[in-house]
């Protein structure tokens, strides 16, 4: 038989794209009050059960507080002592994950189907009556200490929270960083109002995703669906106040063989017209493996092994950041690098077809993101947060579709002038010489 | 339960198909025989150095990754000791631009000075980033050639040191692909809503003509049998000392393997483990405690490590850790400790193959190990082991002469 000639030189045609489709989770509340959203789907005989509460550390007024109550839920309860939760969690071969973020905390519990009715009373008595005794606060916080002081020493770690405290402004709502001493300020009387304070049902919601059914739901409402406990309907927010300067930090590590850079300012909120259109000109810069900064400063000048741009959504706050680790001997050329391709999208248009790529590549992100009910999950509670839905990923697609390359001109010089961030380098530049030698 | 069909192309290169009709992506998984264990001692890094060149271009196709994201596609690779392992997930219509990409670059690449000066470069910055600009960075660089004195596993992927690197030559890379980059050498996974005729058809339409290479025999030097206690003690700038023991054990084929992952994690696979119910919760004399196995194809290690609490002597931390590992080999395990682990790794395996991209780097590695059909059957692998065979290996592996140690002590002690 003839072989039809193959040119490897021409791309298969592209299929029109698949467009997304989405549902919106079930909602249900429990006897409490507090809403249930269900994600469900029967493919693998794995459930996920995460709460959340409005408790991160913006709600917090003493720093540390927010992560250590929630860490220390799994340190002992009424019922159950610390060991007692492990070794009983490890048995029925399911995962607590317990973390706190600046405006919500959660509680996610990941268990396979027909051992999540063992779980639930763990579950329940861990938002109930957490015991917060001394002695096993003592022990995690000395752990916490240990663990942060390594981390410490990651040029990368101390440059991420000079940045924040920088842009946001040192103890406000998204600028209060944790400094060592911290650890030793905190009591275990802290955590026990913070508890009180946030962890009831009117602050919280539940999102149930995987093999789940009606049994299962019911049962979850009669473990988790009654008043938990007299509850201190107050809270308070730290201030938003900020004055953020542009400007250039350089920090000191001495012998330090690499330098952390990061790049940024704060940026509009997710509910602002131009939020969308950002995605897409922040993706182009340094979202993704092909963007301008990655072929630029890693792929032709191989500086680093790995440069990103990002924007983070908030409440009440948006950061913006580049990072990367250079070479020392080539902190200087990097930044000039980054300036560059700044400038470049302020001043030249984005072509079609980088502009198509960027879309394209974007297109099947959101695909990929949004593929099965635990990422479904995951997904809707980044928007339920701002008041929005799963719809918001339709619409948000479709608008980045339609964003033209004079928008992106634009929206890159209302937003991304060099002039206007701050700048932190963690490093040591009297490396140089050695390093050329 | 996982369903997928297979079949080979004519130059040897195996195709295994995941049938999944519930997602709107695809994910291909390429499985290349090569690892760092097949480097010479003297040209080290270099498996994951070309790991790297893979996406500088192929021979028809001047950029990997552009026409990829042009379709909506991401990628990635890693590199071990014992496998070159490159995946995609992208929408499962454009699956044709997945094969189109990935069949060029096992056909032929073309290799630029510019592009290997560059990717030397990269790197050598990745070295410093993972290795040396961090606290407890190098213990991998120390624990592995304390460990293996015969066997390539005494380097790490990322190389001896960054001169290997620098050093790589033109000519060192086509012959590391001429030799290892083959239809013979490789195993490719699909996985995603796809019909098995019609990736059939694709897969010999790009891959078909591709021409098999030479068979690459593996003869490597095995490990001796390590019959004395080793102890390698070095002091660095970090906050807290630090334990770090690595005891030889079975290949990941072998059919101990299961016992003693299952070892690794009565003793320091979470909160409710032996080590750290005793040694951090009870006694605090360490913060954190882990344990492992490697999973390496030939003899790997179960590795212990500790970070000791600030204000203990080193010493006393490691007599307390021996004394509790020891208990393992004097008496068997009760039945519900064995009941926990077993569950806990049978739950771990369910959750690490949600995604079908998981799956499919799960099968094309459970094809290279030469069974395929045992991603099906990891709970039942883990149901038979058996106190006694528990407590029987545990005396085996865990003997002091059959460990090496690091002790990795912080100069503010």
């Amino acid at each position: 038989m003839q072989t039809p000639f193959l040119d490897r030189r021409k791309a298969p045609s592209l299929v029109k794209s698949d467009s997304l489709s989405l549902n919106e989770p079930r909602k249900l509340a429990l006897d409490n009050g507090m809403p249930l959203f269900v994600f469900e789907s029967s493919i693998h005989p794995a459930v996920r059960v995460d709460i959340i509460f409005d408790a991160g550390s913006i709600w917090q007024n003493k720093k540390l507080v927010a992560d250590t109550t929630i860490k220390m839920l799994k340190e002992g309860t009424a019922s159950f002592s610390a060991g007692a939760i492990a070794s009983k969690t490890d048995y029925y071969g399911a995962f607590f994950d317990l973390q706190a973020a600046r405006d919500t905390a959660w509680i996610s519990l990941y268990s396979l189907k027909n051992h999540l009715p063992k779980l639930l009373p763990i579950l329940k008595s861990m938002l109930t009556e957490a015991s917060f005794r001394n002695r096993d606060f003592k022990l995690k916080n000395s752990r916490q200490k240990q663990a942060f002081i390594t981390n410490n020493q990651k040029p990368k770690q101390i440059a991420r929270m000079a940045f924040n405290e920088l842009i946001f402004g040192a103890d406000t709502a998204y600028g209060q960083t944790a400094h060592e001493v911290d650890f030793d300020l905190l009591n275990n009387q802290d955590l026990v109002q913070f508890y009180q304070q946030h962890f009831h049902p009117k602050n919280a919601y539940m999102i149930i995703s995987g093999a789940i059914d009606e049994n299962h739901i019911q049962l979850i409402n009669n473990t988790l669906g009654s008043q938990w406990r007299q509850g201190i309907d107050e809270k308070s927010m730290l201030p938003l106040t900020n004055n953020f300067e542009p400007g250039y930090t350089p920090i000191l590590r001495k012998n330090a063989l690499q330098s952390a850079i990061m790049m940024g300012k704060p940026l509009m909120s997710r509910q602002d017209s131009d939020y969308i259109p950002f995605l897409l000109l922040n993706t182009l810069l340094g979202g993704y493996f092909g963007s301008r900064l990655m072929t630029n400063i890693r792929e032709d000048k191989g500086y680093t092994y790995g440069i990103n741009s990002q924007v983070m959504p908030m409440r009440h706050a948006t950061a913006f950041t580049i990072s990367t680790e250079t070479g020392a001997a080539v902190t200087q050329n990097a930044l000039k690098e980054i300036n560059l391709e700044l400038d470049r999208l302020r001043s030249e248009i984005v072509s079609n077809d980088e502009l198509e790529l960027v879309k394209n590549y974007l297109n099947g992100s959101y695909l990929r993101a949004l593929d099965g009910v635990f990422n479904q999950a995951e997904r809707f509670r980044s928007v339920y947060d701002s008041g929005l839905n799963m719809q918001f990923y339709i619409e948000s697609l479709k608008r980045i579709q339609e964003t033209t390359a004079d928008e992106l001109k634009s929206l890159a010089n209302k937003y991304l002038d060099p002039e206007t961030m701050r700048i932190v380098v963690v490093g040591d530049e009297q490396q140089k010489e050695e390093q050329i030698q | 339960m996982i369903h997928y069909d297979h079949f080979q192309l004519d130059n040897g290169l195996p195709f295994y198909v995941i049938h999944d009709p519930t997602s709107p992506m695809a994910a291909v998984n390429i499985l290349y025989n090569v690892g760092a264990r097949d480097e010479v001692s003297n040209k080290t890094g270099f498996a994951h150095l070309f790991e790297h060149l893979m996406f500088g271009g192929s021979v028809n196709i001047p950029k990997y990754d552009e026409p990829l994201q042009r379709a909506g596609g991401d990628n990635n690779a890693f590199t071990n000791s014992d496998i070159t392992n490159y995946y995609l997930s992208l929408p499962a219509s454009q699956l044709e631009t997945a094969f189109w990409l990935e069949s060029d670059r096992m056909l032929d690449l073309a290799f630029s000075e510019k592009s290997l000066d560059v990717q030397r470069q990269v790197v050598t910055e990745e070295f410093r980033q993972n290795y040396l600009n961090q606290p407890y960075g190098d213990v991998w660089l120390l624990l592995k050639p304390l460990a293996y004195k015969t066997h390539p596993y005494q380097w790490n992927t990322i190389g001896k040191e960054i001169s290997h690197i620098e050093q790589a030559e033109l000519q060192d890379v086509r012959d590391f692909y001429r030799r290892f980059y083959n239809p013979n050498n490789a195993i490719v996974v699909v996985a995603g809503n796809l019909e098995t005729q019609k990736v059939k058809q694709l897969a010999k339409k790009w891959f078909g003509p591709i021409p098999a290479g030479e068979n690459y025999q593996r003869m490597l030097q095995q490990e001796p049998v390590q019959t004395e206690a080793r102890e390698l003690r070095v002091t660095r700038d970090v906050p807290q000392s630090a334990i770090y023991k690595a005891y030889h054990i079975s290949g990941r084929g072998d059919k101990d393997f299961y016992t003693v992952d299952l070892i690794s994690d009565l003793l320091g696979s979470g909160q409710s483990s032996r080590l750290y119910k005793s040694l951090v919760r009870q006694q605090q004399l360490f913060s954190e405690i882990n344990a492992f196995v490697t999973g390496d194809l030939d003899p790997g290690l179960l590795i212990i490590t500790g970070k000791i609490t600030p204000g203990i002597d080193a010493d006393k931390a490691h007599a307390a850790l021996e004394q509790e590992i020891v208990r393992l080999s004097e008496k068997p395990p009760s039945a519900p400790e064995l009941r926990k682990v077993k569950n806990k790794a049978i739950a771990t395996n369910i959750f690490g193959e949600l995604s079908l991209l998981n799956q499919a780097m799960s099968l094309a590695f459970y094809a290279h190990l030469g069974t395929p059909e045992i991603i099906n059957d990891i709970p039942k692998m883990y149901e038979a082991v058996k106190p006694a065979d528990l407590f029987e290996l545990a005396k085996t592996v865990l003997r002091p002469e059959n460990c090496s140690t690091l002790l990795y002590l912080s100069e503010k002690n």
